[in-house]
């Protein structure tokens, strides 16, 4: 049985695109991969993701884009602090987090 | 009609075999490793019969008497918040795929508890928690689940130990709500009212005998009692608030925090504390990984951590975040007090710290 609003339980978003902005800092933009989540996926200004990096843990990320966003896409720019944003550096475009 | 009945003790089975066959786990108090503590039990005869517990400042010991009893102790070291809110679980569950695809499913620890014997600041600890945990924006699903499960029989207090301060939170020694029944233990069993549905249903099953004036009266006479035994109270709460919000340079957290070996055994063995950290626990194959849930303390230098900085380094940050989270900035957060008046945090203090004294030192001196 699945109990339903489990505000702890990640979704599964794709990396479109990895840019690097420097050498410790970086921007991934995050497609959702359900549509239905990412048909009602909405943000306001100030608000952060919790991003879960697979096996090594989560850290709580701020989002970077405008929340106007019509291509289902957000951004994350992450600099490199502590050990789990140094293992999200190594993430690359088409991995999933 | 009285809404009271009688259970005598030699009924307890009848009780504890009513719940066995509605697929409960019973959890109870019971004599382990000289402390009387919450525990699985099979029939009436592992209660703590005959025990009693002595509790000072860093100090704790249960000794057995001839009192023929199962009650006559005054709390359990740990309350009800383990049942609900685990030391340790299992959130989700992540595989990943040959394309590396991940999969989440979550991870539910469903148990369905009847849990005797909760004294009444344990039950208002619960509602405390419910408030952090279900009555929120965001749920947590395992403890609600396993709330909602939840049976519980209270048992009124006619007795307490030297650190409870609880009467001037107005959190006992009789329990008001929140329970399903709820039982005051007289000479040869109790004497128990229905606080539930559930609890009806329960006394109506067992064909439990109204109880007699005299046997209510008795009841009234034991809970009573306590206001005469308890001596530690801490002033009214709204002064507290107030005091500690407007105290932040006070010299007495210095003071404390030159005492305090921030162990955290406060937070702890206390009811309603709820810090928490978030681990991951990689497969040693690196197929799949799962999240876990476990107890932190804000005494911990980790639990500060963030951004690559520490932001209360210092002992005495850590004990004033405690407290005035406790007795202040609680009320903010969850619209209710964060203190029930148990008394663990000054029992189970290696360094005999005692929170009621603490927080009248500052108090007292109050000039906001």
């Amino acid at each position: 049985m699945i109990y339903p609003q489990d505000a702890y339980l990640p979704l599964q978003a794709k990396i479109i695109e990895f840019i690097e902005d420097a050498p410790d800092i970086f921007t991934i933009r995050l497609r959702l991969s359900d549509e239905k989540v990412r048909q009602k996926y909405r943000f306001q200004p100030g608000q952060f993701n919790m991003i879960y990096l697979y096996g090594v843990g989560e850290a709580a990320i701020s989002i970077v884009n405008d929340r106007d966003f019509n291509d289902e896409i957000f951004e994350h720019t992450i600099q490199v602090v502590g050990r789990i944003t140094k293992g999200m550096h190594q993430l690359q475009q088409g991995q999933y987090s | 009609m009285s809404h009271f009945y009688f259970l005598p003790h030699k009924r307890l089975d009848d009780l504890i075999g009513y719940f066995k066959a509605k697929g409960y786990e019973i959890k109870a108090p019971t004599v382990s490793e000289e402390s009387i503590v919450y525990d699985d039990i099979e029939q009436a005869a592992d209660l703590p019969w005959g025990y009693i517990d002595e509790q000072s400042p860093a100090h704790y010991k249960v000794t057995k008497t001839a009192e023929d009893k199962a009650f006559a102790w005054s709390l359990t070291v740990q309350s009800v918040k383990p049942m609900l809110f685990e030391e340790k679980e299992a959130l989700w569950q992540v595989k990943r795929d040959s394309q590396g695809k991940l999969k989440f499913e979550q991870c539910i620890n469903a148990r369905k508890y009847a849990v005797l014997g909760v004294r009444p600041c344990d039950l208002r600890a619960i509602e405390i928690q419910d408030r952090v945990f279900v009555e929120n924006a965001y749920q947590d699903v395992r403890y609600k689940t396993r709330r909602e499960q939840m049976f519980i029989i209270a048992a009124n207090c006619t007795t307490c130990h030297s650190n409870c301060f609880c009467i001037s939170l107005g959190d006992g020694p009789q329990a008001d709500k929140g329970f399903d029944m709820a039982m005051t233990e007289i000479d040869d069993g109790f004497v128990v009212e229905s606080g539930s549905d559930d609890g009806r249903a329960l006394i109506e099953e067992l064909q439990l005998n109204p109880a007699t004036g005299q046997q209510t009266h008795l009841a009234e006479v034991k809970v009573n009692s306590v206001y005469q035994k308890q001596h530690k109270s801490i002033p009214p709460l709204a002064q507290v608030e107030k005091a500690l919000f407007a105290n932040h340079d006070h010299p007495q957290w210095e003071d404390v925090a030159k005492r305090c070996l921030s162990c955290g055994s406060c937070t702890q063995a206390c009811p309603t504390c709820f810090c928490h950290t978030e681990k991951e626990q990689p497969s040693l194959d690196g197929d799949n990984s799962t999240h876990i849930r476990e107890w932190d303390s804000c005494f911990g230098l980790d639990h500060s951590y963030t951004h690559g900085e520490l932001y209360r380094e210092k002992p005495k940050y850590r004990y004033r975040q405690w407290l005035t989270h406790k007795f202040s900035t609680w009320r903010d957060q969850f619209r209710t007090k964060g203190c029930v008046g148990c008394g663990r945090c000054v029992t189970w203090c290696p360094v005999s710290i005692d929170v009621t004294e603490e927080i009248n030192a500052i108090v007292k001196e109050d000039k906001s």
